[in-house]
């Protein structure tokens, strides 16, 4: 191990070392690489140094956030099955025939990669999670996203509009040809975004209770060696310095210097190892002969990273032979080979009489090196008893640690400093409401998101019930087909961008409120959360109180708005995802924007609801309160220009109530449609309950403001604060008052759907407002048509 | 082999991605659907009744959608199976295949005759998913996956594909398709109108084509997917016309899941061709 | 097009589709004799107003617009169409270079990159047409030139399952050697 160490300890200067540091291409502190030499008591090798790199950067050791969310986020509930930890989490879902079923769901952010290289980066950002959630042993079978974008009509105008083509466009071409149904997702534009996108990516599978396969060594390899198996795409330099790139801030003047960093997607790959195939095959036999198996994806750190965590969670260390990895290119050198984040790569560790089936599997039941570009299934190494991680090179060892010290991380801790808000209230906020509703329904983000979504394949898989746009969460029924099972989840994205910065707190708790209050609204009850925490530069003291306040939000919300039919069991975080510095070189830091995904269950998904009106005659409930809190809110933003200065909060006893109320009120049959309130408030929720894109408008409502109230009719119907709007027929009223009343919830009545494509507002008997559905639908429909061109 | 019992191979290439779906489907009309790898032994590809080629992205559509599929030998044995009479059914990637085969429209057997072209939207190019309506033409002698049809149904299914638009050089093509009535279904409005334009016509097909048999009517290149269409549930609840209707009353009564939905019509169809045969 | 300048692009990472295409000639079809080769580039033909500087406009569009060139993906050279270089391949001896144009005969791509230059890129007075279009360089052996040249025509006009790949003449046009483009 001489020729290519790193002379850390003959660098007395502290500049000399970071220079040399740069130089090798790699991101850490000069105090973190003499804590590797303290760890290895001798200078690294490049290897090392580039496989410590990439273990100790934010992406993969959480060294900025992991204190505060273990504080959080520690509570825990009796249907989780796998919490965080591993590559997904994992909750109950159903039984059906005697099997247990299991929703496995991860969330991942790929925000860096996406403003480069938009159409790599969203592929590479589904194709990521996507594995996350089939090594666990899961079927894929749902994906949604969480985009945000700058202003396309701002100062990056074309390359916002580039990004967001590209996005959308990597999204369908990686998701729709691998199979897997898009279910769910949000779009916003703010120009805080302009030099960060997000792209914030969920994905969910199913799988039986007692076949779930865990990234980890088997227990077995305690007492002998088992092989370790790399199957997939033949390694290249692409990606190498992925993971150090993404915890980085953006420069954009050096495009270049991340050509490394290019992910290349292959959904044709990852279609023939994952949708019931290749891996199936191995995962069914293993089963089928009670051989124990460990799998994990090769996602962020690629080979070492994966190696080195599933050996050390089993207890082990690990030898590899780097040059028995297939490559696609010449002589790369050991650390790409090691650290590169080649695309469309699992790692398998099995005991050596399973080997041969394994490899006979990729290799010739499905051809991979014929049909799939060279991929292939082949043993690069084994387990080993001591707990070392060796990676030897054309013979030579060119690393050799304690594994436990590579994957245990390092832990900072980061000042944090409230950010005072310096927003102002609009002078005059009173408008013609036909007006207000108008500019927001046409707004870039009050307006249907049909241009994007139908590129996406929302029913491939055939399970599909609910789809975007046709209530607040989609609906899947997973194992109708192959169990005649009705059971069905449900997946919403949530996370209003423009809240986080009047107060951080509320952003995190709204966003939680958001995204279970739209799977309340399909009918189902909320059974896990996963979050991805996006925000600035964790060593400014300002950006790192917003995040810490953000997930501070979300345990408060999801600890108290506890499960429906529980003794107030905490509705769960099983997976998530932290991503900093995202911010411009000019220091220009993203909107606060944590994305909350919400998994729901449905017992009968032939229950579920959609948001369309469905019949004249029907009432219109509110449920819900409805408080002056505007800042945020769409029409302060859109009708005045101005941000505000009072957050829309959440009340969690209210919320919590109100959210059960529905549930139960939709379960027993008593409601036609149902949509929440949210983004542009009450009157925004009713018109979009008008409105469809698969058919003009036809029916309308007419809708009566109660005279009791204490704030200003526009302020009553363009709040934000949650709640819902439930169609209920005129037969049923007296019963759901009773059971919303038993919830201690309140039910309001405020009017009726009419047959008319118009809202007709009164109040005192006075027309407030009578409002065309059919104009504001041509607005709301054709707008982002505009821009996804 | 059991006269009672019908057995369709879903022929399963690198990339295919609706397989399992359509064996359900199938399953659901009253066949046995068994899931065919495209390297599998071929000689055993030749038991079946009848095939169905689902949807997905063989290859990635490198080159073409469907390009490199044709080329497989395993096409070489459905192409034999097809000139038996056996019927074969191209889902949306299973009909770029056909096409590039040279299977439909095949009045010159096994000659590439049309293509399944990138859409033309007269908007955004690229992949559009969402549901249509298509018409049961008129046929004098209908193709076997019309056979359950009249003609002038009206059937609400989706549509999902980047390269979906029937195209020719050949004016005189089209008359033949028309006068060989080959055209099995084409793309309208809820009321049954044809009208060219997007989004009526999802891909800007020529003469409205959605379906399109070979000369003897037993396979058909279709680019709607009838399996995302054969249960009620399926079927979303703002879909205008009757099935919406439909939709939202099997929403009261609690029956989504056990009423067929408007796309089962196509694989009852080939059900039913496949007794004919029998019997015949 | 006389007055168009030629954008070429190439991936720099390893190319699936080219790969697929030569893995299903040379394994599935007849062609594992002949074919050596084959390479795949977008091939942007835009045609500008006159008087405008066509090299400088290339440059522009290559370098400066994000709907060609993604330096982090792609090489690229630009040409004015009449002097686009012969030799992109070497041919050992016995082999013979041919290149052939694919187009799509309803070009959205090329309309879609249009319309983004026109609006984005304010370009409308200079930039009258763009067609997309995929240049294929395929290195082929073969006994003589007229019989290269054959089975170059054979491999890019899809005719039946036996017979072509790269072009579907129902809905593409293929243009045969630098002169015709």
């Amino acid at each position: 191990m001489n020729d290519r160490m790193v002379q850390v300890n003959q660098m007395r200067s502290d500049t000399d070392l970071a220079a040399e540091l740069r130089r090798l291409g790699i991101g850490m502190t000069v105090s973190e690489a003499r804590k590797v030499v303290s760890i290895l008591g001798r200078d690294p090798t490049i290897v090392e140094l580039f496989i410590f790199d990439i273990e100790w950067s934010e992406h993969c050791s959480y060294k900025s956030s992991r204190k505060i969310l273990k504080k959080y986020f520690s509570f825990e509930a009796s249907n989780v099955v796998l919490g965080t930890g591993e590559d997904a989490g994992i909750v109950d879902f159903t039984s059906v025939n005697g099997i247990e079923y299991a929703i496995v769901i991860a969330h991942e952010s790929h925000n860096h990669p996406s403003q480069v290289l938009p159409v790599e980066g969203a592929a590479t950002g589904i194709g990521g999670i996507v594995r996350d959630v089939d090594c666990m042993g899961a079927h894929v079978c749902a994906v949604a996203d969480g985009l945000r974008f700058g202003d396309p009509d701002g100062t990056f105008k074309p390359r916002t509009r580039w990004i967001l083509n590209g996005v959308v466009d990597g999204i369908w071409q990686y998701g729709n040809a691998l199979g897997v149904p898009n279910l769910a997702g949000d779009v916003y534009f703010d120009s805080s975004f302009d030099d960060n996108c997000l792209v914030n990516v969920v994905c969910m599978g199913i799988v039986p209770r007692n076949r779930i396969i865990r990234s980890r060594v088997p227990e077995g390899a305690k007492t002998r060696d088992f092989d370790l198996i790399l199957v997939g795409k033949p390694t290249d330099a692409s990606g190498f310095g992925g993971v150090t790139f993404a915890s980085e801030i953006l420069d954009e003047k050096e495009d270049d210097r991340t050509i490394g960093a290019v992910q290349v997607h292959d959904p044709f790959l990852k279609n023939i190892l994952i949708t019931h195939k290749a891996n199936r095959m191995v995962w069914d036999l293993a089963f089928e002969k009670g051989i124990p198996i460990g799998m994990k994806d090769l996602g962020g750190g690629g080979l070492a990273c994966a190696s080195s965590e599933i050996c050390s969670a089993g207890g082990v260390g690990a030898e590899i032979h780097l040059d028995r990895v297939h490559t696609s290119m010449e002589n790369l050198p050991p650390e790409v080979i090691a650290c590169g984040e080649t695309q469309e790569r699992f790692i398998f560790a099995v005991p050596p009489e399973f080997t041969d089936s394994v490899l006979n599997i990729y290799n010739s039941v499905w051809e991979l090196p014929k049909e799939a570009n060279g991929a292939c299934a082949r043993v690069i190494g084994r387990t080993l008893r001591d707990p070392r991680y060796r990676l030897f090179h054309n013979g030579e060892l060119v690393c050799d640690a304690p594994i436990h010290e590579i994957t245990s991380g390092i832990l900072y801790d980061r000042e944090s400093k409230p950010l005072h808000w310096e927003g102002r209230e609009p002078a005059d906020t009173r408008m013609d409401i036909t007006d207000a509703l108008s500019m927001i329904m046409a707004s870039l983000n009050g307006c249907s998101r049909h241009p994007v979504y139908r590129h996406y394949d929302t029913e491939v898989q055939g399970c599909a019930l609910i789809r975007p746009g046709e209530a607040d969460a989609g609906i899947i029924v997973p194992l109708f087909h192959t169990h005649g099972s009705r059971a069905g989840i449900a997946l919403s994205v949530d996370g209003n961008p423009f809240i986080g910065e009047i107060d951080p707190y509320w952003s995190g708790a709204v966003a939680v409120a958001e995204a279970m209050r739209n799977v309340v609204a399909s009918g189902a009850i909320p059974r896990a959360l996963t979050d991805c925490l996006n925000y600035g530069n964790p060593e400014k003291s300002g950006a790192f109180w917003q995040f810490e306040q953000g997930v501070r939000g979300i345990a408060d919300a999801a600890v108290k708005l506890w499960q429906y039919d529980t003794d107030r069991e905490p509705v769960p975080i099983v997976s998530g995802n932290v991503s900093f510095y995202n911010e411009s070189a000019l220091g220009q830091a993203i909107k606060p924007s944590p994305i909350v995904a919400c998994a729901g269950v449905i017992r009968d998904a032939g229950k579920a609801m959609t948001l369309h009106l469905k019949e004249p005659g029907n009432r219109i409930v509110l449920i819900g309160d409805r408080r002056d809190e505007m800042g945020g809110s769409a029409y302060y933003r859109t009708c005045f220009k101005q941000t505000g200065t009072q957050s829309v909060t959440v009340d969690f006893e209210r919320e919590r109530k109100d959210m059960h109320a529905v549930i139960a009120l939709i379960s027993r049959n008593l409601v036609r449609s149902c949509h929440d309130i949210s983004d542009g408030g009450l009157l925004v929720c009713l018109a979009e309950m008008c409105l469809s894109t698969r058919n003009p408008p036809g029916l309308g409502a007419k809708l009566i403001v109660p005279g009791n109230i204490t704030i200003s009719p526009e302020r009553y119907l363009f709040t934000e604060c949650g709640g819902f709007l439930l169609e209920i027929p005129v037969s049923q009223i007296e019963l759901a008052e009773r059971i919303a009343a038993d919830f201690d919830s309140e039910s309001v009545d405020l009017g009726e759907v009419i047959s008319r494509p118009e809202i007709h507002i009164v109040q005192h008997e006075r027309t407030l407002a009578q409002i065309s559905m059919t104009d504001i639908h041509r607005k709301w429909i054709g707008i982002l048509k505009e821009y996804i061109s | 082999m059991n006269q009672d019992i019908i057995s369709i191979a879903v022929v399963q290439y690198p990339g295919t991605n609706c397989e399992f779906e359509t064996s359900a489907a199938v399953a659901a009309a009253g066949m046995n659907a068994v899931v065919f790898r495209w390297n599998a032994d071929p000689g055993e590809l030749s038991g079946f009744d009848g095939y169905v080629l689902p949807g997905g992205f063989s290859y990635q559509d490198r080159v073409r959608a469907g390009a490199i599929a044709a080329k497989k030998r395993i096409t070489e044995t459905l192409i034999r199976q097809a000139e038996q009479g056996k019927p074969i059914l191209g889902i949306c990637n299973g009909a770029q295949i056909l096409i590039e085969t040279g299977m439909v429209p095949g009045i010159v057997w096994g000659e590439i005759q049309m293509a399944l072209a990138k859409n033309n939207t007269g908007d955004r190019m690229g992949y559009h998913c969402d549901w249509v309506f298509i018409r049961s033409e008129p046929q004098d002698n209908p193709g076997c996956f019309n056979l359950n049809c009249r003609s002038g149904d009206i059937i609400p299914i989706p549509v999902a594909h980047a390269e979906g638009r029937f195209t020719t050089q050949s004016y005189k093509l089209l008359n033949d398709l028309t006068r060989h009535s080959q055209i099995g279904f084409k793309y309208c409005t809820v009321s049954g109108e044809i009208d060219p334009d997007f989004p009526v016509n999802p891909s800007g097909s020529v003469l409205n084509i959605a379906g399109l048999y070979n000369t003897e009517g037993n396979v058909m290149a279709f680019m709607p997917h009838p399996e995302r269409a054969s249960w009620m549930y399926q079927v979303p609840m703002d879909l205008p016309g009757i099935y919406g209707k439909h939709r939202m009353e099997s929403h009261l009564n609690q029956s989504c899941f056990n009423t067929p939905g408007p796309g089962l019509t196509i694989f009852s169809s080939m059900k039913q061709f496949i007794l004919n045969r029998r019997k015949s | 097009m006389n007055n168009s300048v030629i954008i070429i692009v190439k991936l720099k990472t390893k190319d699936p589709v080219s790969e697929s295409a030569f893995q299903c000639l040379t394994g599935e079809m007849d062609y594992q004799a002949s074919l050596q080769s084959l390479t795949r580039y977008d091939y942007w033909d835009i045609q500008v107003s006159p008087g405008i500087d066509r090299l400088e406009l290339g440059r522009y569009l290559a370098t400066e617009t994000k709907l060609f060139v993604n330096p982090n993906k792609h090489t690229f050279e630009y040409h004015l169409a009449e002097s686009v270089p012969a030799a992109m391949e070497r041919a050992a001896s016995g082999e013979h270079i041919h290149r052939l144009l694919v187009r799509d005969n309803e070009d959205s791509k090329g309309t879609e990159v249009l319309h983004h230059l026109h609006r984005l890129y304010n370009l409308p007075d200079k930039i009258m047409a763009v067609r997309s279009g995929v240049l294929w360089i395929l290195r082929i052996k073969a006994a003589d030139p007229d019989d290269a040249q054959s089975i170059a025509r054979e491999i890019a006009m899809t005719r039946n399952r036996k017979s072509g790949l790269l072009a579907n003449p129902q809905s593409q046009t293929i243009s045969f050697g630098l002169t015709t483009f």
